[in-house]
C-alpha cells in the first residue's frame, strides 16, 4: 500500500463523515475506530520491511512530491496511530455518556488532525511539510473549541493566533530557503544547507526555531499552552500530548539533524530545553486544575526530551525516544482516566477530583505517575536511565545534575496526587468504569509494563529511529530520488 | 490468605537455602543492560535477615485481616530487598531499590493514621535518595563503561580523585537517607510512627537495613577498605574517611537518644531509638578495619531482632489497647505478662546488658573503637549507651509498669498469640546471640574474607574474641542463671508474711491516700528534666524540621513566581515570542 | 572455686558493711553529730531479713532486687581481687572491663523494674533521676576507663593490672583521668552532691520507698557488695591492685575516704546542675588526659 493512503485515507473518512452521521452514530464511531485501526495495521505491517520506503506521486524526487518513511519516521508513525486509535475507542466511551454533543464536528476534525500529523512526518518537503502543519494546527484550533464554552473558546482562539504566528515564521523561512537555494525538497536543502550565507542561515534556523518551538511548547514560547489544555477536553489533550506536540518535535528534530545544526545549535537547544523543564516543573507545583497541571507536566517532559534529542549521541538520542514513546503511552492513559474522573465529577479542580474511589482507576493512574517520574519496572524508567546513561558517557554531569533535581520537584505533585487518591479520610465517591475504558486503559497500562520490563521490544525501533535520525543517508539518497 | 503468603515467603528462604551460595544468574534486558543476581556471603547475610523478618511479620499479621493487596505489596517489597541483596549490578540494585520505595510507599499509605504531610516526606527523602543513588550508578557507569560491580569495583582505582570522591558522596547520601542519618532523618519518625503498626517493624527492622548493606556494598566491595585508606590517608590507626563517618555516627546517635526519650508517642520512641541505633552501625562502619566491619554487621543483625521484637510487642498492645501514646498506657504488666517480659527482653538488648544479645554486638563495636585508637567516639557511643538506658526504662515503664491510666486498661487481656510467637523466637534468638556470640565469627569470617581483611579467630560457640579483649557470653549467661536461681531460692527461704495488694493505691504516698483521680503515672514526667540541663537542651530544641520547612516554603515561592508567568494573556505572549525572536537574531548575527 | 567465691562474697558483705557504717559514723561526726556505731548497718540488715513485708505488689516486685542482688554478686566475681594469685581468676578472666561497665548497670535497671511494679511515683521519680544522673555520671568515668584501655591496649582488667607492674601506678601516670573517674565514683557510692535518687525530703526515699522487710534487707546487702565490687575496681584500674587481704582493704579505704571527704563537703546538687557540672570540669579534666594518651602516649 502506498504511504499516500496514509493522507488520504483520514481525508476520505472526514469527508465522508455527514454520510456516517445519516447512517447514525453507532457508524460515525465506528468509521473512526474503523480508520485508527486501519491506519495502525498498516504501519504494523511496515515494521520489519526494509527501510526507508518511498512513495512518489507522478513525479520523481526532487522534483515531485512523496512520502518517505524511513526508521525514525516510523516510531513515530506507529505512536500516532496507536494513540488515534485508542483515542478513537475511548470516544466511542464518551459520545455515549455525552449524548447530543455534536460527534460529526469531532470526528471531522479528529481524523484530519490524524492525516495533518501523519503527513507532517512523512512528507520529504519543506512546502508540503508546511500544508500538513497547517491542517494539523487548523483541526487542533476547532478540536480545542469542542466545548462551546468560555474556556473552550477561548483556548480556540489562543490557539489560533500562536499557530498563525508560528506559520508565519515558518513561511517566511521557506521563503528565505526557496530565495537562497531554489528549491522545497528536503534532501536538496539539505545537501546545499551550509552554501547559505551564514547570516541568512542564522535567520532561517532562529525562524523555524520560533516556528516549531512556539508550536513545540518550548519556554518562552509556551504561555499558551496551559490554557489550551484547560479548555479542551481530555481525550484531546491526550492527543494534543502525545500525538500534536511530538509531531512539532518530530519536524524540529528532523530539520535540525538533516540540515546538520548539531555542532552549532546543539547548546543552545539544550539550555532552552532544560529552562522548559525546571519552569514547567516549578510551575505545575502551583496548580489546581489538573488538566492544567498536567499541561505543564507535559510541557516539562518536552523539555527533557528536547535536552536529550539535541546531544548528537546516539545512547542519549535512543533513550530520549524510549521516553518520547513511554511519555506518549504514560499521558494517553492519565488524559483518558482523568477524563473518566472529570466527567463524573463535572469538573477539573484537584481537590474535588481526589474524592474519587476506584481501585481500578487509581492503580492504572499510579502506574501512568510512576513511569513519567522514571521509577523501575515501569517503562519511564527505561527511557530516564537511558538518556542519564546517554548523558554520562559524554560525561554531561551537569545535565544529569538538572534532571535528577527537577525531577524531584517534578516527583513532589506526582506524589501529592498519588497521596490524595489513597488518602481514607476523603468522602470517597464510587466511580464506575465502562467496559471499553477498562480494556483500553488496562491496555495502555500493560504496555507500561510490558516496556519497562522487557524493553528490548521498544529498545530495537528507537535504535533503528536514532540511526535514521543521525544518519539520514538513505533518507537523502530517498529525498533525492537518487536510484529510484 | 494469611497462610498462603505464609508459604510464600517460606519459598525464597528454602530457594536460598538450596542454592547455598552458588547462585548466578543473569537475565538481559536490553542489548545494554544485563540483569544480574550473584549470592555473596553478605548478600546472603542481608538476604537471610530480610527474609525471615517478613516471615515473622507474617506471622503476627496472622490476627488482623488485611486484605489481599497488602500481602501483595509486602511480598512485593521483600522480593525487591532480595534483588538488592543479591544484585550483582547497578541496575538490578537500583530496580530492587526503587520498586522498595514505592511499594512500601503504597503499604504505608494503608495505615489510618498516615497524612499526606507524612507520605510527601516519606517519598521525597526516598526519591532524593534514590536520585542521588542512579546520579553515582550513571557517573560510575561514564568511567567503567558498564555498571556490574566487580568491573566498577576494578575501574575505580583509576578514576580521577574528585570523581571519587562524588561518587563516595553520592553514595553514601543515598544509603544515609535510607539509613536515617541526622539531618537526613527528617522522614523517619513520622513514618515510622504513622506506618502500620507491624508495618513499622519492617521499616525499621528491615528496610533502614538496606541503607546499611549499600554502605557495606559501597565501602567494602566497590570502593574497597584498602581503597578508601589508600585515598583518604590515615588517622590514629583508622582512615580519615571512616573518622569524619564516625563523628556523623556517634552524632546521631546522641542527638536521635535524647530525641526519643523525650517522646511521648511510643512508635516515635522507637523510630528515635532506631536513627540512634544505626548510628552506631554507621560510626563503625567506615574503620576499614576487621573489628569495626564485625561490629557493625552483628550491630545490624541484633538491631534488626531488636526493632522487629520491639515493634510487633507495641503493635499488638496498641491493637489490643487501642492506645499509643506513654500518657494513655500503663500498668499493663500483670495484664500481659508475656508481652511483659518479650519486651524486657527487647530492652535488655536495646540498652545492651550483658547476658544477651545486645551486649556483644556492642563489645564488638567499642573493641573496635579501641584497636583503631579513636577514643572519643568511643566516648560518644558510650555516653548515648548511658542515655539510652532512660528510653528503655521509659518504654517498659510507661506501657506495663506503674499505675494504668484509665478503666479499660485494667480489664486488658493477653494478646493473641499470633503475636507472641514471632516475638517469642525473636526473644530466644537475642537469649541465643548473647550465649554464644562466637557463632556469629562462623558467619562474619566469609564476609570479612569477601572484603579482603583478616578474619576473627573462632576460640569456641560462647567466646568472642575481639581485638583487645574477649569475654565468655556463654558463662556469664549461666553465672547470672545461677546467681539468680540462687539468690532467688535463699530470699524465698526467709519466710516473712506479706499482705498482696489488694488494692493499687495501697502505696506510701506522704501520708496521704491517692485515689482514682490522682495522677500516679509518671508517663508524662519523662524526660523533662533533660530540658533543664543546657547541653541536652541546646540538642533537644534544635530540629532540621525548619530547615526542610523552609526548603518548602522556598520552593512554594519559586513556584508560584514561575506560575506568574503563564497568567494567560495572549498579547503579551506574542510580544515575548518576537522579543525572543528579535534577541536572538540579534546574538545570532553578531 | 565454689569455696572461694561464697568466701569473697562473705568479704565483701563484711568490709562494704563496716565501711558503710564508718561512712555514717564520719558523715554524722563531720556534721557535729555523735551518729551511729560502725556496726549499725549490720544489724539493720539483720534486722530486716526478719521483718514481715508490709505490702507485695506481684512477682516483678518480688524479682527486682533479686536481679539486683544477681548483678552485684556477678560484677563481685568479675573483678579480680587479687592480683598475682590464682584467686578466681579463671573467673575473672571470663570478664572484660566492658563487661562490667555494662553489669554495674544492669542491678539497678532491674530493681527499677521493681519500683515499676510498686507503682509508687516517687519511687519512679528517684529511677529516673538516678538514670539522668546516669548521663552525665559515667561520662567522666568512662573516658577514665577507655583512657587506660587504650593505654594498655586491652580491655581485660587483669592486663591492665600487669601493665601497671612495669610502667607503673596509673594514678602516678595518668592523673588526670584518676581524678575524672574519682568524681564519678562520688555521684557512683551515692555520696553527696550527687546523691540525687534516693534524695530524703524530695523524693521520699527514692527507688527504695516501697520496699520493706527481706527485700530492703537484700537492698542494703548487694549495696554493700557492690560498693566493694566498684572499691576494687579503681584499686585495680589505678592502684595497680593489691596481692594481699591487707593491701587490699588498706587501697579500698584510703580511695572509700578519699570520696568521703570529697561529697561531705557539698550540698545536694539538683539533677541539671549534677549533669552540668559533670559534664564540663570533671569531663574536661579526664578527657585531657585521655588526649594526653591519644596523641601524645
Amino acid at each position: 500500500m502506498s504511504l499516500g493512503y496514509y493522507f488520504l485515507l483520514p481525508v476520505l473518512f472526514s469527508f465522508l463523515t455527514p454520510y456516517f452521521k445519516k447512517l447514525g452514530s453507532f457508524t460515525l464511531r465506528g468509521s473512526s475506530i474503523l480508520l485508527s485501526l486501519v491506519l495502525f495495521l498498516q504501519t504494523v505491517a511496515y515494521v520489519g520491511v526494509k527501510l526507508p520506503q518511498i512513495s512518489q506521486f507522478s513525479i520523481k524526487p526532487p522534483l515531485g512530491i512523496a512520502f518517505i518513511l524511513d526508521g525514525y519516521s516510523l516510531l513515530f508513525l506507529l505512536i500516532f496511530t496507536f494513540s488515534a486509535l485508542v483515542v478513537s475507542f475511548y470516544m466511542y466511551w464518551f459520545f455515549e455518556e455525552n449524548s447530543g454533543r455534536d460527534e460529526a464536528r469531532f470526528y471531522v476534525f479528529f481524523n484530519m488532525l490524524i492525516a495533518g500529523s501523519i503527513g507532517m512526518i512523512l512528507s520529504c518537503d519543506i512546502f508540503n511539510l508546511y500544508i500538513f502543519f497547517e491542517i494539523t494546527g487548523i483541526c487542533s484550533y476547532t478540536l480545542s473549541a469542542f466545548n462551546k464554552d468560555k474556556l473552550g473558546l477561548e483556548s480556540g482562539i489562543k490557539y489560533l493566533i500562536i499557530g498563525s504566528i508560528a506559520s508565519i515564521f515558518i513561511v517566511f523561512a521557506i521563503m528565505l530557503i526557496y530565495l537562497q537555494i531554489g528549491t522545497v525538497n528536503l534532501g536538496l536543502i539539505a545537501q546545499r544547507f551550509h552554501l547559505i550565507d551564514p547570516k541568512i542561515s542564522v535567520l532561517i534556523v532562529l525562524m523555524l526555531f520560533i516556528g516549531f518551538g512556539a508550536k513545540a511548547e518550548l519556554f518562552p514560547m509556551n504561555f499558551w499552552a496551559p490554557d489550551i489544555y484547560q479548555g479542551s477536553i481530555s481525550s484531546v489533550n491526550g492527543l494534543f500530548s502525545s500525538v500534536v506536540a511530538k509531531a512539532y518535535l518530530f519536524v524540529f528534530f528532523h530539520l535540525f539533524y538533516l540540515f546538520n545544526l548539531g555542532s552549532k545549535y546543539m547548546l543552545f537547544v539544550m539550555v532552552i530545553g532544560a529552562i522548559t523543564f525546571l519552569v514547567s516543573e516549578f510551575t505545575a507545583l502551583n496548580q489546581t486544575n489538573v488538566k492544567r497541571l498536567f499541561a505543564y507536566s507535559t510541557l516539562g517532559q518536552l523539555g527533557i526530551l528536547f535536552m536529550a534529542l539535541s546531544t548528537n549521541s546516539s545512547q542519549t538520542v535512543s533513550g530520549a525516544l524510549f521516553h518520547l514513546t513511554s511519555h506518549s503511552i504514560s499521558k494517553l492513559l492519565i488524559f483518558l482516566a482523568l477524563g473518566i474522573l472529570i466527567h463524573k465529577f463535572k469538573s477539573a479542580k484537584i481537590d474535588i477530583l481526589g474524592n474519587f474511589k476506584s481501585g481500578f482507576l487509581t492503580i492504572v493512574l499510579a502506574i501512568g505517575f510512576l513511569s513519567i517520574l522514571g521509577i523501575p519496572p515501569f517503562s519511564g524508567f527505561v527511557g530516564k536511565i537511558l538518556i542519564l546513561k546517554g548523558f554520562a558517557l559524554s560525561q554531561n554531569y551537569t545535565a544529569i545534575a538538572f534532571i535528577l533535581l527537577v525531577s524531584i520537584v517534578e516527583a513532589i505533585y506526582f506524589f501529592r496526587l498519588t497521596a490524595m487518591m489513597l488518602d481514607k479520610k476523603r468522602a470517597k465517591v464510587t466511580v464506575k468504569v465502562g467496559s471499553v475504558n477498562y480494556i483500553i486503559l488496562t491496555l495502555l497500562a500493560v504496555l507500561i509494563i510490558l516496556f519497562g520490563v522487557y524493553p528490548s521490544l521498544l529498545t530495537h525501533y528507537t535504535d533503528l529511529a536514532t540511526n535514521a535520525l543521525l544518519h539520514p543517508t538513505n533518507y537523502l539518497n530517498y529525498a533525492l530520488g537518487v536510484g529510484l | 490468605m494469611n497462610s498462603i503468603f505464609l508459604l510464600l515467603n517460606l519459598l525464597p528462604i528454602l530457594f536460598l537455602y538450596q542454592f547455598g551460595g552458588a547462585l548466578h544468574v543473569s537475565l538481559p534486558l536490553t542489548s545494554e543492560f544485563t540483569l544480574s543476581l550473584i549470592q555473596t556471603p553478605l548478600g546472603t547475610f542481608f538476604a537471610y535477615l530480610s527474609l525471615i523478618s517478613f516471615l515473622l511479620v507474617t506471622i503476627a499479621q496472622k490476627s488482623k485481616k488485611l486484605a489481599c493487596n497488602y500481602y501483595v505489596l509486602q511480598f512485593l517489597l521483600s522480593m525487591a530487598m532480595l534483588a538488592i541483596v543479591l544484585a550483582g549490578d547497578f541496575i538490578t540494585f537500583f530496580i530492587g531499590w526503587e520498586i522498595m520505595t514505592w511499594s512500601s510507599y503504597f503499604l504505608i499509605s494503608k495505615s489510618n493514621s498516615i497524612d499526606i504531610k507524612s507520605l510527601q516526606k516519606y517519598i521525597l527523602f526516598s526519591l532524593a535518595s534514590a536520585f542521588s543513588l542512579i546520579a553515582g550508578i550513571v557517573i560510575a557507569y561514564s568511567f567503567a563503561h558498564s555498571f556490574d560491580f566487580s568491573v566498577i569495583s576494578n575501574s575505580f582505582k583509576d578514576m580521577p580523585f574528585n570523581i571519587k570522591v562524588a561518587l563516595i558522596v553520592l553514595f553514601s547520601l543515598s544509603f544515609f537517607t535510607k539509613a536515617g542519618v541526622i539531618g537526613l532523618h527528617y522522614w523517619v519518625v513520622d513514618t515510622y510512627s504513622k506506618a502500620p503498626n507491624l508495618f513499622s517493624s519492617i521499616l525499621s527492622a528491615v528496610m533502614s537495613k538496606m541503607g546499611i548493606y549499600g554502605l557495606f556494598l559501597v565501602y567494602g566491595n566497590i570502593v574497597g577498605y584498602q581503597e578508601l585508606k589508600m585515598m583518604f590517608g590515615t588517622i590514629l590507626n583508622g582512615t580519615d574517611f571512616g573518622y569524619v563517618l564516625a563523628w556523623i555516627g556517634v552524632a546521631t546517635s546522641i542527638i536521635a537518644t535524647f530525641k526519643a526519650i523525650t517522646q511521648d508517642e511510643v512508635k516515635r520512641l522507637l523510630a528515635y531509638s532506631s536513627i540512634a541505633q544505626l548510628g552506631y552501625i554507621i560510626a563503625v562502619i567506615g574503620f576499614g578495619t576487621t573489628y569495626g566491619v564485625a561490629g557493625a554487621m552483628y550491630h545490624t543483625l541484633i538491631h534488626t531482632i531488636i526493632k522487629l521484637l520491639l515493634f510487633i510487642n507495641v503493635a499488638a498492645i496498641v491493637a489490643q489497647t487501642g492506645k499509643n501514646r506513654f500518657s494513655q498506657l500503663g500498668g499493663l504488666i500483670y495484664r500481659t505478662p508475656v508481652s511483659f517480659v518479650m519486651l524486657l527482653i527487647g530492652i535488655i538488648g536495646l540498652a545492651g546488658m550483658p547476658p544477651l544479645g545486645g551486649f556483644a554486638s556492642k563489645f564488638m563495636m567499642y573493641n573496635a573503637a579501641i584497636d583503631t585508637k579513636f577514643a572519643l567516639i568511643l566516648i560518644g557511643m558510650l555516653f548515648s549507651g548511658a542515655a539510652s538506658f532512660l528510653y528503655c526504662y521509659k518504654l517498659v515503664y510507661g506501657i506495663y509498669l506503674g499505675h494504668p491510666t484509665s478503666k479499660n486498661l485494667e480489664t486488658t487481656k493477653e494478646v493473641p498469640i499470633s503475636y507472641l510467637i514471632p516475638q517469642i523466637i525473636l526473644a530466644l534468638l537475642l537469649v541465643l546471640a548473647g550465649t554464644f556470640p562466637g557463632a556469629f565469627i562462623k558467619i562474619i569470617n566469609p564476609i570479612l574474607v569477601e572484603f579482603s581483611l583478616s578474619t576473627i579467630p573462632y576460640s569456641g560457640l560462647g567466646v568472642m574474641n575481639s581485638a583487645v579483649g574477649s569475654f565468655n557470653g556463654f558463662f556469664i549467661m549461666s553465672a547470672f542463671v545461677v546467681f539468680f536461681v540462687l539468690i532467688l531460692l535463699l530470699i524465698t527461704r526467709i519466710k516473712s508474711k506479706a499482705k498482696n495488694n489488694l488494692n493499687r493505691f495501697d502505696i506510701s504516698y506522704c501520708g496521704e491516700v491517692p485515689t482514682q483521680d490522682t495522677s500516679l503515672h509518671f508517663g508524662f514526667g519523662f524526660g523533662t528534666d533533660l530540658y533543664r540541663i543546657k547541653f541536652v537542651n541546646a540538642i533537644l530544641k534544635r530540629s532540621s524540621s525548619s530547615f526542610y520547612e523552609s526548603l518548602a516554603t522556598q520552593t512554594k515561592k519559586t513556584s508560584e513566581l514561575f506560575s506568574r508567568m503563564y497568567y494567560g494573556n495572549i498579547h503579551n505572549t506574542m510580544i515575548i515570542i518576537l522579543l525572543f525572536f528579535s534577541t536572538l537574531f540579534f546574538i545570532g548575527v553578531n | 572455686m565454689i569455696f572461694q567465691i561464697i568466701l569473697l562474697i562473705m568479704l565483701a558483705y563484711v568490709v562494704g558493711f563496716i565501711y558503710f557504717g564508718l561512712y555514717r559514723n564520719i558523715t554524722a561526726r563531720i556534721q557535729g553529730r555523735y551518729g551511729p556505731t560502725v556496726y549499725q548497718s549490720f544489724y539493720d540488715s539483720i534486722k530486716l531479713f526478719s521483718k514481715n513485708n508490709t505490702v507485695s505488689y506481684g512477682w516483678m516486685f518480688y524479682l527486682g532486687p533479686v536481679i539486683m542482688a544477681t548483678g552485684a554478686v556477678l560484677t563481685l566475681v568479675l573483678v579480680p581481687v587479687f592480683s598475682d594469685s590464682d584467686f578466681l581468676r579463671s573467673v575473672t578472666s571470663q570478664g572484660n572491663l566492658f563487661v562490667l561497665l555494662y553489669l554495674m548497670v544492669l542491678g539497678p535497671l532491674g530493681n527499677a523494674l521493681a519500683v515499676g511494679t510498686g507503682g509508687n511515683p516517687f519511687g519512679v521519680m528517684g529511677v529516673v533521676r538516678g538514670l539522668t544522673r546516669l548521663i552525665g555520671l559515667e561520662l567522666p568515668f568512662y573516658i577514665a576507663v577507655v583512657g587506660l584501655i587504650i593505654a594498655a591496649n586491652s580491655s581485660d582488667i587483669v592486663h591492665i593490672i600487669d601493665v601497671q607492674k612495669t610502667a607503673g601506678l596509673n594514678i602516678i601516670n595518668h592523673p588526670l583521668l584518676f581524678i575524672g573517674a574519682m568524681i564519678s565514683m562520688v555521684g557512683f557510692f551515692g555520696a553527696s552532691p550527687f546523691d540525687i535518687p534516693g534524695a530524703p525530703q524530695e523524693v521520699y526515699s527514692g527507688p527504695r520507698t516501697e520496699f520493706s522487710g527481706k527485700f530492703l534487707a537484700l537492698l542494703m546487702s548487694q549495696g554493700s557488695l557492690f560498693a566493694f565490687a566498684k572499691l576494687v575496681l579503681i584499686v585495680d584500674l589505678f592502684l595497680g591492685g593489691a596481692d594481699s587481704l591487707v593491701m587490699l582493704v588498706l587501697k579500698t579505704f584510703t580511695i572509700f575516704v578519699a570520696i568521703i571527704f570529697i561529697g561531705i563537703v557539698y550540698g545536694r546538687y539538683k539533677v541539671e546542675q549534677a549533669v552540668d557540672f559533670l559534664m564540663k570540669l570533671p569531663t574536661l579534666i579526664a578527657v585531657l588526659g585521655l588526649a594526653r594518651i591519644v596523641w601524645f602516649g
